[in-house]
């Protein structure tokens, strides 16, 4: 425990939990919620529950169990306050985390990724708290974001600090777990809106202001070719972008251990497992020919503070899911359908909002992405 | 902490869950397996003969009531105990049943 003074700050903003989380200190996320899932997840992140009512019950026998630095979490960042007031009386570093778990869960964090080409530039945009994986690729002073998180300004900084302007702006496909923030980002960088023109066949409202992509279609940037490759079996639209043959924006099909969940577009049984042959033969016939040295890119991860990108090869994602060595259609779809975690919050009002059939809503986004089998 | 007398309806409430998360034979049995330090769901399931689900919601609970913390260490949950005052409640419960069970044996034996 750490004497603290009247003078520290006891405010501590969701970027600076997750840059210091991301280094490798060890803090005690104490989360004061009455429920839900665990909000900060992280290697070096201890996470005790006690509602905010049993702490100011009894601040000093909490006081005398936390040791080292203290996050204290809640929704918004209101009910933490008394409580790290109530233990910082008691000696104890506790600060709270700004904006509660609304402000983790909009935080992100960049990271580089190597492709090994001369004048292009790859940043892996992590949001640690939802798990949702976004991309920033620049080149010759032009930048292609892909699956952006509803922070523009985010995008716009990034791309800049890159020397480049976004100038196209990319949906994999409707997202389903999280809001969109294409749209927003690409009116905002005056930047084409592009997405799968197979998107635009499951109903959007603002169809006129995008540019479709079928499959096959190129971007260049700069004398990077950006490939559009048709990915379906999470949804029908699901289209990834190959970079210059090096790596797949995978969205929402393969991930580093798992792959994408077959239910979100059509739920009943008999539509999930249609679905689950269609990613099998998307996986078999359109994926695993790439070979293993290419670098998949994935739309989602575990939700978890990490300290660098996550962009294994091929290779090692065919390690890490077995699911990937079932040759026959069938047993695969029945091997995906028979444990699928439940389906993410608000899943069906959050495509409606993304296809621009019902206003944005920040609190249809919760929790963790249920993008994944498991 | 002293109790205040009488106690007030919140805190016999608040006094009542957390007994009530200990009090279930299996999330005993996990405390217990977590006194030699962290371990991973999947070892806690095995250990007890049980599956992962239902290790895994036992820990829910656990962890609910602040008596066990959980980190993430790749795909996997570590969890350890968050509060060792626990097991002096243990104790205490189980010195009296130590006496109980002397004098029902006690009892059996004079009975034959």
């Amino acid at each position: 425990m750490t004497p603290a003074t009247a003078t520290t700050p006891s405010l501590i903003t969701p970027t600076e939990l997750a840059g210091r989380l991301g280094r490798g200190e060890a803090i005690t996320v104490l989360d004061v919620r009455e429920g839900g899932p665990a909000a900060v997840e992280a290697e070096t992140a201890l996470g005790v529950r006690v509602p905010a009512a049993v702490a100011l019950a009894d601040p000093a026998t909490l006081a005398a169990r936390l040791a080292g630095p203290v996050a204290v979490v809640c929704n918004r960042g209101q009910i933490a306050q008394p409580v790290a007031r109530a233990l910082r009386a008691h000696g104890v570093d506790a600060a709270v985390l700004e904006g509660g778990v609304r402000g983790w869960i909009a935080a992100l964090r960049e990271f580089p990724v190597e492709l090994g080409l001369d004048g292009l530039e790859v940043r892996q945009v992590q949001r640690p708290g939802r798990g949702c994986m976004s991309y920033v690729l620049a080149a010759g002073g032009r930048a292609v974001v892909v699956d952006p998180a509803p922070d523009p300004g985010f995008y716009i900084e990034l791309a800049r600090d890159l020397g480049a302007r976004v100038t196209d702006v990319v949906d994999t496909h409707l997202h389903a777990d999280h809001l969109s923030g294409a749209r927003e980002l690409a009116e905002r960088a005056g930047a084409a809106l592009r997405m799968p023109a197979a998107s635009l066949d499951r109903g959007v409202a603002y169809a006129d202001a995008v540019e479709p992509l079928a499959d096959g279609d190129r971007l260049d940037l700069a004398g990077v070719e950006l490939r559009a490759l048709a990915l379906p079996g999470h949804t029908t639209d699901m289209t990834g972008l190959l970079v210059a043959d090096r790596a797949l924006i995978s969205g929402d099909s393969v991930f580093a251990d798992g792959l994408a969940r077959p239910d979100l577009e059509r739920g009943d049984p008999a539509g999930a497992r249609a679905m689950a042959r269609l990613l099998h033969a998307t996986l078999a016939e359109r994926v695993l020919g790439l070979g293993d040295r290419i670098v998949v890119l994935p739309g989602h991860d575990h939700p978890v503070v990490r300290a660098s990108a996550l962009a294994p090869t091929l290779g090692e994602v065919r390690a890490a899911v077995p699911e990937l060595s079932i040759a026959d259609p069938d047993a695969f779809a029945e091997e995906l359908v028979a444990e699928l975690p439940p389906r993410p919050a608000n899943y069906e009002s959050v495509i409606a909002v993304n296809a621009g059939r019902r206003p944005s809503d920040p609190d249809l986004e919760s929790g963790a992405n249920s993008c994944a089998t498991r | 902490m002293a109790l205040p007398s009488p106690i007030p309806p919140e805190l016999a409430e608040l006094i009542a869950a957390r007994l009530r998360a200990i009090g279930d034979p299996t999330r005993i049995q996990i405390l217990d397996l977590l006194r030699s330090g962290e371990l991973p769901v999947g070892e806690i399931a095995a250990r007890l003969g049980t599956s992962q689900q239902n290790a895994s919601r036992h820990l829910g609970v656990l962890l609910q009531a602040g008596l066990v913390a959980r980190r993430k260490a790749g795909t996997s949950a570590l969890f350890s105990v968050a509060d060792e005052s626990v097991f002096e409640l243990c104790e205490q419960v189980c010195g009296g049943l130590e006496a109980q069970l002397a004098e029902l044996s006690a009892l059996v034996g004079r009975a034959r």
